[in-house]
């Protein structure tokens, strides 16, 4: 966008601070976002990233820290005053003003010209497909059209950056995978930076380029979908992000470029990837992760040099496309695992049969 | 909330406003009445002494507790203080005895009635209650509608004695306040859940003890609601007595117009207002008291 | 339950249902006689009460010559309108605070305030007033006589904490996010007021504004306080003549009240449900 310095991220946080009364509900959060990208505030309802939102929105003014917009400071700024638009989790539409009023309200407050206004709101009612419903007022439209209506309007103005407070939390789940798709167009035809605020991974992991996982006020990890799924920064990650299988257990030394860590109760060690990790771990205690759909399973005991593991099938849970099992090893732990039920003799496997549990080499990863 | 100092001050006239003129406007005057009726009466414009009086240069009260009293002392206004509770009590009574079954019978009412049903609760009270106690009269007196329609009937032969007695009282206090009884009412029957019915039914118990033990004890903060607008304006009542109850009605508020129309004894008035005060605090205290406590079984039951 | 259990159970039902619809009826009843019969006499040709002389619109022609009626309603109107419009604006402003900007020293007393004249008898609020107008005109000279401004006064007091109540119920039920979703729209706070809330509140303003206005056009007993020589209201006319008895005169001025409270009513409700 023109005006803003090379490099400029669209918005930066430093310090960010919010106390409610005693009640610290964002904790010094850094954050720099960078102009088109679509980023993600992701985490358990009440760990602030709603907080954190209004007060980039100027909805919340922060107890301490400051909010650049662009390169300026906009910390004391009022909602009013700042080049940012908010799509509020109710939508927020004026219920007495029809659908191309309500698109066009932020235009009217700056003065637009009545032709241009026309225009705009149109192109708009095209971008989001509502061609013909502009004279309806919210109330005749139904939750997937209000919510196109409330993107609209928050994107009109062309902000800087657009806030999407839990923008798919009221679809039900049908409209809700569609209309992923349909953010996603609009965000790349329109060009602008958007910041997210979920409670769904699989929504931010399908939308974001980056994600912050947020806990207690505070940023746990922040990075690509795909960074944050395999490598997570905490066992906190980890488990609020999929589902994930945690094994405890001491570094036993270094083999064809993996940490060999012995675990109590497993015959042969697991090997994690290092990641281009340096350090030596030998001897120190380590927390192995393993993502459940990397483990294979099956009746026979496999070939290879994967650690393998015994157990007995516990529970199984068909959900059509995969299968999740839960394995009883003979030390009384339990893995879940998932397996895809196609081309597969895991489809046949029933609770109570005795199987055969294969992770390789790069499925374990060390969480720090 | 956000925003500039502006905003503050915005947010700030907001309040001020509506909040200075309650003061000025409703507290003050409450604490001028109080200050007056502990004071002398005189003879005069106003008729009663300052309560606050200069000697050498320094304040000193001027007060009295004469007002008060005389209060006790005469059995006008003692026989008038329980007179109003008594009358207020009996007709908040009579109102619920047949408040209950009308709001139950609105509630229970096809969904697509009850607004207008509830409607014509509510329409007579958009109207003048003066034109409305003032067609009782017309009804109640010696030579009335009612006198007429029961002798015509053959029922009596000498007319019924109605008007200027405290049973005309009952009937133009039960009709005037009987919308307050049943709009709290209906509120709460109306929000029950029917499947609650459906439940104790299921279980066994028969329509009556469904009554008892379901819908009457899930009713009870509208019933303490519907009582407390009925009592509290019926126990200040002068309109009513004063057309309805003849010169032998003895209510507080009206013994209050004619201590201060008829003897410009402002003094007195002030008293008897506080006393009036005094007999709403106390059975409103009371209430109150039932009222959290009643929340607080409903809330440990349910 | 046995089968014959069930059927009791059955017959208990519809004998209770039939309790309950008689004593609806018998409420109706009880409600809605007294006016049909001061609405039937008015239109009697006899000035005594019980003897029936015929069909006549006599004391309609009487009421619509009579100055002391006439002198009254006028004023009272006035004083309705008037106090009405200012309890509008006190109570919204009432309600905006205790809503919207929900921790401010002194809220407790506020709160009370608010409440106290909901619950409070008239003669303890008339006299009250009274005495308080007496003692302003004693210190600053101010009202230096009572009437219309004393009368706008008490009203607007009274109603202003009916106004709020019914405000504060339908400001508390909206959606924040709207005001907010104006702000952040570029919407200064009171432009945003002015633009969102006020319009979706419409409805409770004129509900409450025509509250205020009933109140004020029903009220005697606190007019006859603080009202002085000269200002008469409609009800304080109204009370002083049928202190004397039943005239027809009332009668046919009764009638008018209701029938024009009714008509407003079933074109309020009309305009509603259109709307819905």
């Amino acid at each position: 966008m023109a005006g803003l310095a090379a490099g400029e991220p669209a918005l930066r946080l430093e310090g960010v601070t919010k106390l409610f009364g005693t009640v610290t509900a964002v904790d010094g959060v850094d954050l720099a976002i960078a102009e088109g990208e679509f980023f993600s505030l992701l985490g358990p309802s009440g760990c602030g990233k709603s907080t954190l939102l209004r007060m980039m929105a100027g909805l919340e003014s922060p107890s301490a820290g400051r909010i650049l917009i662009g390169g300026a400071d906009m910390t004391g700024t009022p909602a009013y005053g700042r080049p940012v638009n908010m799509m509020f989790q109710s939508y927020a539409l004026f219920p007495h003003m029809s659908v191309e009023d309500n698109i066009a309200f932020g235009l009217r407050q700056d003065g637009v010209k009545r032709a241009e206004i026309r225009e705009r709101v149109a192109a708009m009612l095209a971008l989001v497909q509502l061609e013909g419903l502009g004279r309806r007022r919210p109330g005749q439209l139904s939750g997937g059209q209000r919510q196109r209506v409330a993107l609209a309007r928050c994107l009109v103005k062309r902000p800087k950056v657009v806030l999407l407070d839990e923008p798919l939390a009221a679809l039900d789940k049908r409209l809700r995978q569609r209309t992923q798709f349909e953010l996603m167009r609009i965000q790349n035809e329109v060009g602008l930076t958007f910041v997210m605020v979920t409670h769904d991974q699989e929504e931010a992991m399908t939308l974001s380029t980056r994600i912050a996982v947020m806990e207690n006020g505070r940023i746990l990890q922040v990075g690509r979908p795909r960074d944050i799924y395999e490598r997570p920064a905490g066992r906190q990650v980890a488990d609020f992000i999929g589902t994930a299988n945690f094994f405890e257990g001491t570094a036993a030394g270094y083999r064809d470029g993996h940490l060999a860590v012995a675990v109590e109760g497993l015959a042969a060690p697991l090997l994690a990837a290092l990641d281009g990790e340096s350090g030596d771990r030998a001897g120190g205690p380590v927390t192995l992760m393993v993502r459940p759909e990397r483990i294979a399973l099956s009746r026979t005991p496999p070939a290879g040099t994967d650690a393998v593991l015994t157990g007995t099938v516990a529970a199984v849970a068909y959900h059509g496309d995969a299968s999740q099992y839960r394995v009883e090893l003979a030390g009384g732990r339990s893995v879940l695992v998932t397996a895809a039920n196609f081309g597969h003799d895991a489809a046949a496997i029933d609770r109570g049969e005795a199987v055969f549990l294969a992770i390789p080499p790069s499925a374990a990863r060390v969480v720090p | 909330m956000s925003g500039g100092r502006a905003n503050l001050w915005g947010a700030r006239l907001v309040v001020a406003l509506p909040f200075l003129w309650l003061a000025l406007f409703f507290l003050a005057p409450f604490l001028i009445v109080a200050a007056i009726s502990l004071s002398h009466a005189r003879i005069g414009i106003p008729p009663y002494e300052p309560v606050v009086v200069w000697r050498h240069h320094w304040p000193a009260a001027n007060i009295t507790f004469n007002n008060f009293a005389r209060l006790f002392r005469d059995d006008l206004y003692v026989a008038a203080y329980f007179g109003s509770l008594k009358i207020a009590a009996i007709s908040t009574l009579l109102c619920l005895g047949l408040g209950y079954p009308m709001a139950l019978a609105i509630a229970r009412a096809r969904p697509d009635r009850r607004n207008l049903l509830l409607m014509l609760v509510i329409l007579p009270f958009w109207t003048s209650f003066l034109i409305r106690v003032y067609a009782w009269m017309g009804i109640l007196k010696d030579q009335g509608l009612l006198n007429l329609l029961l002798k015509s009937l053959g029922i009596i032969h000498h007319s019924l004695v109605i008007l200027d007695t405290p049973t005309a009282v009952y009937i133009g206090i039960v009709y005037s306040y009987l919308p307050f009884m049943i709009l709290p009412l209906y509120a709460t029957l109306e929000r029950q859940d029917p499947a609650l019915l459906e439940a104790a039914a299921d279980l066994g118990a028969r329509p009556w003890r469904t009554f008892l033990s379901v819908t009457l004890p899930l009713s009870f903060p509208g019933i303490v609601a519907g009582c407390l607008l009925v009592f509290i304006p019926a126990v200040g009542e002068y309109v009513i007595p004063d057309l309805l109850g003849g010169s032998g009605s003895n209510m507080l508020g009206k013994a209050l117009w004619d201590v201060f129309a008829l003897d410009r004894d402002w003094p007195t008035a002030s008293a008897l207002a506080v006393a009036l005060l005094v007999a709403l605090i106390v059975p409103l205290a009371l209430l109150q008291r039932l009222q959290r406590r009643l929340a607080r079984t409903v809330e440990a039951g349910s | 339950m046995t089968a014959a259990g069930g059927e009791n159970g059955a017959r208990m039902v519809g004998a209770s249902r039939l309790g309950l619809l008689s004593l609806l009826g018998f409420g109706y009843a009880f409600l809605y006689l007294p006016i049909l019969v001061l609405m039937v006499w008015s239109f009697n040709k006899s000035r005594l009460v019980v003897i029936w002389g015929g069909l006549s619109t006599r004391w309609y022609g009487v009421l619509a010559h009579d100055p002391r009626f006439l002198d009254a309603a006028w004023l009272s109107l006035k004083v309705a309108a008037t106090s009405a419009t200012l309890a509008l604006v006190l109570g919204t402003l009432a309600a905006v605070a205790l809503v919207r900007f929900g921790d401010f020293r002194g809220r407790n007393l506020f709160m009370a305030l608010i409440a106290a004249p909901l619950v409070m008898p008239d003669v303890i609020i008339g006299l009250a007033l009274l005495l308080m107008f007496v003692a302003l005109g004693q210190t600053v000279g101010w009202p230096s006589q009572r009437g219309f401004t004393t009368l706008v006064i008490a009203h607007a007091t009274i109603a202003m904490t009916y106004v709020a109540v019914v405000v504060r119920a339908r400001l508390g039920q909206m959606d924040h996010s709207l005001e907010e979703a104006a702000m952040d729209l570029g919407a200064r706070p009171a432009k945003a007021f002015a633009l969102i809330t006020l319009p979706l509140l419409a409805p409770s303003l004129a509900a409450g504004w025509l509250l205020a206005f009933t109140l004020s056009l029903d009220d005697v007993v606190v007019a006859q306080f603080v009202t002085g020589p000269g200002a008469t209201t409609l009800p304080i006319e109204v009370f002083s003549s049928v202190r004397m008895g039943v005239s027809p005169e009332i009668n046919a001025l009764g009638t008018i009240i209701v029938l024009v409270v009714a008509v407003g009513i079933l074109a309020a409700w009309r305009l509603m449900r259109a709307r819905a």
